[in-house]
């Protein structure tokens, strides 16, 4: 089990995309117009860093929001 | 798609039989609207176009994912002299907007640049309300170097900042971007 907790992980992400935490929480990850291209590389980084697996671009997409990648994390 | 399907990114330099694409993609919204010159191009001004970009200081590539084709990337006013160039990019194919193929089909064109062009430095002059380019241009290792007519702002890249920027982007890249042999 890793030691991330789901508000450091909500924290770190939304410093990748360069949004407020608040903003993330409770939304859709599609509805996040930071979350292109560029920060979905770098939230897969930061995944990678975090829970020690690189997650793959369809599962990263496949979470509609930022409490589901967390659980997706957690699974590895 | 069948599932487990690897698909191959890959990249083509334009030729004639790509320019009504490209003016397809072009006149698109979500495209024009991030241009700094946002007019439709019309069917006779492409032919011009295709024309006046068929020479050294200009590179267009076509980038694809698999069968599809999905953007166009490309390389400007390149000075071998003073060996400066100015790079660009658009996801025609809105379906692959916030994809990774975008930045992959990036560092192929800086790569070819920087790598086999030889050249050293790279200008940028992008409407700064254009989030995504703004935050490509600096993941890139873009720096603000001041505005231009207000709101327009003017970057620099460097070649050592550029694989300085890119290498954690370029190691990820490279685990599932299949190329062709």
């Amino acid at each position: 089990m890793y030691n991330v907790t789901f508000n450091e992980f909500a924290q770190k992400f939304a410093d990748e995309v360069k949004i407020d935490v608040e903003a993330a929480l409770g939304k859709s990850l599609k509805d996040i117009s930071s979350y292109d291209s560029m920060a979905k590389i770098n939230v897969s980084l930061l995944i990678e860093e975090l829970f020690e697996f690189q997650i793959e671009y369809e599962v990263l997409n496949s979470a509609d929001d930022l409490q589901a990648l967390y659980e997706l994390c957690l699974k590895g | 798609m069948p599932e487990n399907e690897i698909l191959i990114a890959s990249m083509r330099l334009i030729d004639f039989d790509d320019i009504q694409l490209l003016r397809y993609w072009r006149n698109l919204d979500h495209v024009r609207n991030r241009m700094i010159i946002k007019n439709l191009i019309h069917r006779d001004e492409q032919r011009k176009w295709f024309d006046s970009i068929t020479n050294e200081s200009t590179r267009y590539f076509i980038f694809s994912l698999g069968m599809n084709d999905i953007g166009c990337a490309n390389l400007k006013e390149i000075d071998f002299y003073e060996k400066t160039f100015e790079g660009g990019i658009f996801c025609g194919d809105a379906q692959y907007l916030n994809h990774w193929i975008n930045i992959w089909a990036c560092l192929q064109i800086y790569d070819h640049a920087f790598f086999k062009l030889k050249l050293a430095t790279s200008y940028a002059t992008i409407l700064i309300d254009n989030k995504v380019a703004v935050n490509l241009n600096e993941a890139l290792g873009y720096e603000f170097v001041g505005y231009a007519d207000g709101d327009k702002g003017r970057f620099t890249l460097t070649r050592s900042r550029y694989i300085e920027s890119t290498e954690k982007i370029r190691r990820y890249l490279h685990d599932f971007a299949k190329q062709p042999a």
